[in-house]
């Protein structure tokens, strides 16, 4: 995987897990590979993975059980909070680049009803 | 240790296979010429001695580089990263260039006494045996004393500057402070007997290098290759540095 | 998190210049350290002080916990920057020297590597390209089961296909709790590799702190900040 290198990477690893799991890619439930493996999967350190892995636990987006491995929460609100997160930061990263191109409020909502209809 | 030694031998192997290929050459000339004409007997024996005496001093040579040019070469630094301890490194290199040097000496007294029998194959006895152990000391020494000189040479920084130059002059002193502090002390003693080396039926070695009759050199000479041994293994652990941009 | 190696007031001179001046910093077991700086700047002196293939003029080294002698030789698995392994050897031969002299020699992994780095094992080891000869230095490194691995300029000279075998190597064959010490100046290859930083500048640490630390904190690549830190220096 192709990384920013100015931004941490556990936060990137994060979020790429975090989008998967939206996207349906990794079901809720779903086991998830040993740090390890998905280390060598996205090209990082352990360290760094097991970083991502243990902020992840703490959000609760993915939990671990002693012996068994990892999963991907069943909590159907935890993930609708994921979803809706993402879509926050696309959102208010997408007005703020059509604002700076020079749009206001209005000619933003009519290009997107246009681009939608189509 | 006999890992490391095993490992001694096989780089001593690699590196100098030719001298014990020679050897046999040389043992096969020599056998040849019982079995030729008078022309072809002597020419054979000529072959022989003079490959001989090359490879002898060949043997020599490769010894002493056992001992100490290791150390001048980049796979030094693989042998210094193992975990073994200094004295154990030097000991297997020691043990080595004895044995060479032993197999140089049988070598050369094995093949005169061919010679001297017209090429028939007869071993050698324990008479001629007598003075080998002596020369092998000898050899073993100036061997220890090289190599303890080029260690404590890149052991200190002013003599570290000229290696070549500093190593030559500290094993000369050494060499040349050893031999006359023997012959001084044994001519005090009145038991000193120059060596002397016949070269009648066989090359024989006799005098002061007689192990079993004269006890001093002996032991001073094993008692001077331990100290060396011993100073080495000290310095090379603690303060032996070798830059390669030097 | 324990420290694996522990550097105070380290100093070293050659002919009178210095080299080395005052060295201090840690490294915690687990972590992958990059030992960077331009050519010139000390870091394989560095290295071959910790190796006791140089001595230092000053200072202590600690490796877990005791003072650097020969035990703790056999816990540090070195990658020279040259070759030094004798001309006469095969690889073969080397797996073999290593699996006698260093009793933590994984034959099994060496047989791994020997295949993912595209290693042939019964060629002479100066018949193959510089870049061939590093990966087998590498190879015969990773191979044992060390507490720290140095490794000087690893990448040097190696392809994009064998960089990316030898970091793939990094990231999943060392154990949790070794660690890497990686002497470079390729700071593109070790962007995603490295835990740690420590840069070195002509005898001085100019900067010693994680990599997510610069990416969170400085808002820059580990190669930006690298260069930023030493066009000041």
């Amino acid at each position: 995987m192709n990384f920013n290198p100015t931004i941490p990477i556990y936060l990137q690893i994060m979020d790429q897990i975090k989008r998967d799991i939206v996207t349906g890619i990794l079901a809720k439930g779903d086991r998830i590979d040993s740090v390890r493996s998905l280390s060598e999967k996205f090209g990082v350190n352990l360290n760094t993975m097991q970083r991502a892995c243990s902020e992840l636990e703490r959000q609760q987006v993915i939990h671990t059980q002693r012996g068994v491995g990892s999963f991907v929460t069943e909590d159907v609100d935890t993930i609708a909070g994921l979803k809706e997160e993402m879509t926050k930061v696309m959102i208010s990263e997408f007005i703020k680049g059509m604002k700076s191109l020079g749009y206001n409020d209005q000619e933003i909502l009519e290009i997107i009803r246009k681009a939608v209809e189509l | 240790m006999l890992k490391k030694l095993k490992w001694d031998t096989l780089d001593y192997i690699h590196r100098n296979y030719l001298i014990p290929l020679g050897m046999v050459v040389s043992f096969v000339f020599a056998l040849i010429s019982a079995k030729s004409g008078s022309f072809m007997a002597s020419l054979f024996t000529d072959l022989s001695a003079g490959l001989a005496f090359i490879l002898f001093a060949a043997g020599l040579v490769s010894a002493l580089n056992t001992s100490y040019r290791w150390l001048t070469r980049k796979s030094h630094l693989l042998e210094l990263a193992t975990p073994l301890p200094a004295w154990m490194i030097l000991l297997s290199k020691i043990v080595l260039a004895a044995v060479v040097n032993l197999a140089a000496c049988l070598f050369i007294l094995q093949l005169s006494v061919i010679w001297g029998n017209s090429g028939r194959l007869i071993l050698l006895n324990i008479q001629n045996l007598k003075g080998v152990p002596g020369m092998v000391l000898l050899l073993l020494m100036i061997d220890c004393t090289v190599m303890f000189a080029y260690i404590v040479t890149m052991s200190f920084k002013r003599l570290r500057k000229s290696p070549a130059l500093s190593t030559s002059i500290l094993a000369a002193i050494l060499l040349i402070g050893i031999i006359t502090f023997c012959a001084l002390y044994m001519s005090a003693r009145g038991t000193l007997i120059l060596p002397s080396i016949s070269t009648q039926n066989v090359l024989s070695v006799s005098g002061s290098l007689l192990v079993f009759s004269i006890v001093f050199p002996t032991l001073f000479a094993l008692a001077t290759i331990l100290l060396e041994l011993l100073g080495s293994s000290i310095l090379l652990g603690k303060s032996f540095e070798k830059d390669e941009t030097y | 998190m324990s420290n694996i190696l522990t550097v105070k007031g380290l100093s070293k001179r050659f002919f009178g210049s210095p080299v080395l001046e005052d060295l201090e910093f840690s490294i915690e077991s687990g972590r992958v350290v990059g030992l960077m700086g331009p050519n010139g700047a000390g870091k394989t002196t560095l290295i071959k002080i910790l190796m006791q293939l140089y001595r230092p003029d000053r200072g202590e080294i600690t490796v877990s916990g005791k003072p650097a002698g020969i035990a703790s030789k056999g816990l540090l698995s070195y990658m020279p920057d040259t070759n030094f392994l004798p001309s006469w050897m095969r690889v073969r031969d080397a797996i073999h020297y290593y699996s006698d002299l260093f009793v933590d020699f994984d034959a099994e992994r060496s047989r791994e590597l020997c295949e993912s780095l595209h290693l042939a094992r019964d060629k002479k080891v100066t018949s193959l390209s510089k870049g061939t000869i590093k990966r087998v230095l590498v190879m015969l490194a990773l191979s044992r089961r060390a507490a720290l691995y140095l490794l000087d300029e690893p990448f040097a000279g190696i392809d994009p296909l064998g960089t990316e075998q030898v970091i793939k190597t990094l990231l999943t064959g060392v154990r949790e709790d070794s660690s890497v010490l990686i002497a470079t100046h390729q700071v593109k290859n070790i962007e995603t590799v490295v835990d740690d930083l420590l840069f070195l500048n002509f005898g001085h640490i100019l900067l010693c702190d994680s990599a997510e630390n610069i990416r969170e904190f400085r808002g820059q690549s580990v190669e930006a900040c690298y260069l930023e830190v030493f066009s000041h220096a």
